[in-house]
């Protein structure tokens, strides 16, 4: 199953790959991941999707809270969110291009 | 205000100074030669000198396991550092506070390949709490402050601080300020325990008919034994200890049913199985305790109280999880208790069938005067150290020897390695005890096979006086291994035995120690009588055992809690 995970920890060299680190272990991989440092330039913000059966996700996302440089973690699958498929266009049949709305290409666009 | 400008060398030396360390455990080499120099111009710390990086880490390990004090070693960049890792594993795998400094090449080579140069921070990324990279000298005090303060709160573990060589350089001095109050904003080490969750566990206590408590090395770690005791008899419930929890509840009280698990006993296992209530206290269920996970109890209310959520829901689901400091919990259930004015519940029919248990089970193995029966040599030990000594046991047929038949009356007693599961950590450990309590007895029971692995420490206690006691359950093979080859592998003894033995007697004389060897039973008492009296003496007691004996009970592979084999042939 799909899950996306929300990581706020400091922006130190070596937090990320202890955090990376509990994903290989089990062999799990990560598909996308996301790092930027917020406001306050002492903290980064992750986010990262993987793929993985329920329990073992829950596992690593207490696992990577114990980390010391972790301040929070959130699973977001586990919140009501929005989601709405899309192709990017250069993926897109012709006609598919010709029959999708503008207003749909622009969200879809927002989206990534 | 002008600060003392300091080296950061000598920052590393004054930090742990002022933080109270006493002694450090390690091995000079090129990248840590400034910070030696600095341990040369002080008289404070005493600098125990290895024969090898791992015994350092092991000697730091029983330390603080003996002491419940942070543990610290020193080693050098490269192979240095590389050789403490099975002790930091060690130290992990256990919970033990240590830390860890070690040497790095300067700043301006690493990545480079340079000579004696690994990323030591990398290969111990998964074996620690926490690491630092020390790229500025004048984050030293804070960094060691925060490591010491990191490996002893909540859950304890091993942190690792890389110190490049350019970072300790002698000629590069800054103002010195050790941090007096340390805040690591992410980090609760002491979470608090809501009162909701204090009431619904007495409320599961006063429903319960046949409770168990089921505590692990997170009592002693907290210092918690003298609650559990309280708490075991205000219940009125019987109490079973894993491995790393031994001495967490008086070995000898009556509300004690022994070890459980794997090699557990027949007690434990089966009112573990039998319980509708199971409180886990510091524990965390473990593959040998718990045996197959989808038999594990399936009629058992389980309460799990730890300090480290990730350990709750992990293996088996708890009812009731709570994340807390043991003492903190206990103190506030038993206050409840009280509140509630809950009265200590009789259990006629629990403790009736638990007795039972004892009796069926009473006799545990088969004595002999012909051979030298390892649970003899564990039964004598005890008794002629009337069950006082600190007893840092190897991994082996030895290790289960001494759990089951040397019942710890005070926590902090007993060292092993009970998660890393490392041969050679014994002797080393007890090396670490001896050095803390110069004045007690500190025995090291091992094997054949484990002593071995870290056998060049008889020259650190040769130079330091560390005066332990060896009993070495000598089977001419690898017990452990053999028992499984014997049972699983249709005796078929691949490399489990050694036919190049050394002489160790002559071997512990060589390191002008005193070695005794003893081969029949009749002499065994009076050997070790002798080995122990010689208090200023490091005696290496070489003794012959029965090689074709098996550690039982064990459990059958892929059972329940209580499925075990009792002794040869025969189940449960």
């Amino acid at each position: 199953m799909r899950q996306v995970l929300s990581i706020l920890m400091e922006n130190e060299p070596g937090a990320l790959s202890n955090m990376i680190g509990l994903f290989s272990q089990r062999t799990l991989n990560i598909e996308s991941l996301n790092v930027v440092p917020t406001v306050d330039r002492t903290l980064s913000q992750v986010t990262l999707k993987t793929k993985g059966d329920e329990r073992t996700v829950r596992l690593i996302a207490k696992q990577i809270n114990r980390l010391i440089d972790v301040l929070s973690v959130t699973v977001l699958t586990d919140h009501p969110y929005l989601k709405l498929d899309f192709k990017p266009e250069a993926q897109m049949e012709d006609d598919e291009i010709a029959k999708s709305e503008p207003m749909e290409k622009e969200e879809g666009y927002r989206m990534l | 205000m002008n600060r003392e400008l300091l080296s950061g060398a000598e920052m590393v030396v004054r930090s742990l100074q002022e933080l109270g360390v006493k002694h450090i455990f390690g091995y000079p080499g090129g990248s840590v030669l400034d910070i030696y120099d600095a341990l040369f111009m002080q008289c404070d710390m005493e600098h125990i000198l290895v024969r090898h990086e791992q015994a350092a880490t092991h000697m730091a390990d029983g330390y603080a396991r003996a002491t419940g004090e942070v543990g610290v070693v020193l080693a050098t960049s490269g192979p240095g550092v590389t050789n403490c890792v099975t002790g930091i594993a060690t130290a992990y795998m256990d919970s033990v506070p240590m830390v860890v400094l070690a040497g790095q090449v300067p700043t301006h080579l690493i990545g480079e390949d340079a000579f004696q140069e690994t990323d030591i921070v990398g290969c111990t990324r998964t074996i620690v709490k926490h690491s630092y990279n020390c790229r500025l000298t004048t984050d030293i005090p804070a960094m060691i402050a925060k490591a010491m303060y990191l490996a002893k709160t909540g859950r304890p573990g091993p942190v690792v601080i890389e110190l490049p060589k350019d970072m300790v350089n002698p000629l590069n001095k800054y103002p010195y300020r050790l941090p007096r109050d340390i805040v690591i904003r992410s980090y609760d080490p002491r979470p608090a325990v809501h009162n909701d969750q204090i009431e619904d566990v007495v409320n599961e206590l006063s429903h319960s008919e046949r409770p168990v408590i089921y505590a692990g090395g997170g009592v002693v770690n907290a210092n918690a034994s003298e609650l559990l005791t309280e708490f075991a008899e205000k219940l009125n419930a019987p109490v079973t200890n894993t491995l790393m929890g031994l001495g967490g509840i008086p070995g000898t009280h009556e509300s004690f049913v022994g070890m459980l698990g794997m090699h557990g006993s027949v007690v434990a296992n089966k009112t573990m199985a039998k319980a509708d209530l199971i409180i886990a206290l510091g524990a965390r269920f473990d593959d040998r305790v718990v045996n197959n996970v989808n038999k594990f109890c399936p009629d058992a209310k389980i309460i799990h109280v730890d300090i480290d959520s990730t350990i709750l829901d992990k293996i088996i689901n708890a009812n009731i999880g709570i994340v807390g400091s043991l003492d903190d919990v206990l103190e506030q259930v038993i206050d409840h208790m009280a509140f509630m004015k809950m009265r200590v519940p009789v259990r006629t029919g629990w403790w009736a069938t638990i007795n039972k248990w004892r009796e069926e089970s009473a006799v545990k193995y088969v004595p002999s005067d012909e051979v030298i029966k390892p649970q003899a040599v564990i039964e004598t030990l005890y008794k002629v150290t009337k069950g006082e000594a600190y007893v840092a046991s190897d991994v082996g047929q030895h290790q289960m020897f001494a759990a089951q038949y040397y019942p710890f009356d005070k926590p902090r007693r007993w060292m092993n390695s009970g998660g890393a599961g490392t041969m050679g950590y014994g002797f080393p450990a007890a090396m670490g005890a001896k050095l803390a309590y110069p004045d007690a007895d500190v025995v090291c029971v091992t094997g054949d096979g484990s002593i071995q692995m870290n056998i060049q420490e008889l020259g650190t206690c040769l130079q330091h006086d560390l005066n332990v006691k060896i009993i070495s359950l000598n089977n001419r093979s690898l017990g452990m291994v053999r028992q499984w080859q014997d049972m699983m592998y249709e005796k078929r003894h691949s490399h489990s035995y050694m036919d190049s033995l050394p002489d160790f007697v002559k071997l512990a004389e060589a390191y002008e120690h005193v070695g005794i060897r003893i081969e029949k039973m009749s002499e065994l008492e009076a050997g070790i009588e002798k080995a122990m009296a010689m208090k200023d003496r490091l005696v290496f007691v070489d003794i012959v055992i029965d090689e074709t004996e098996h550690v039982y009970p064990m459990q059958i592979k892929g059972g329940a809690v209580d499925e075990m084999w009792v002794r040869k042939g025969e189940k449960a």
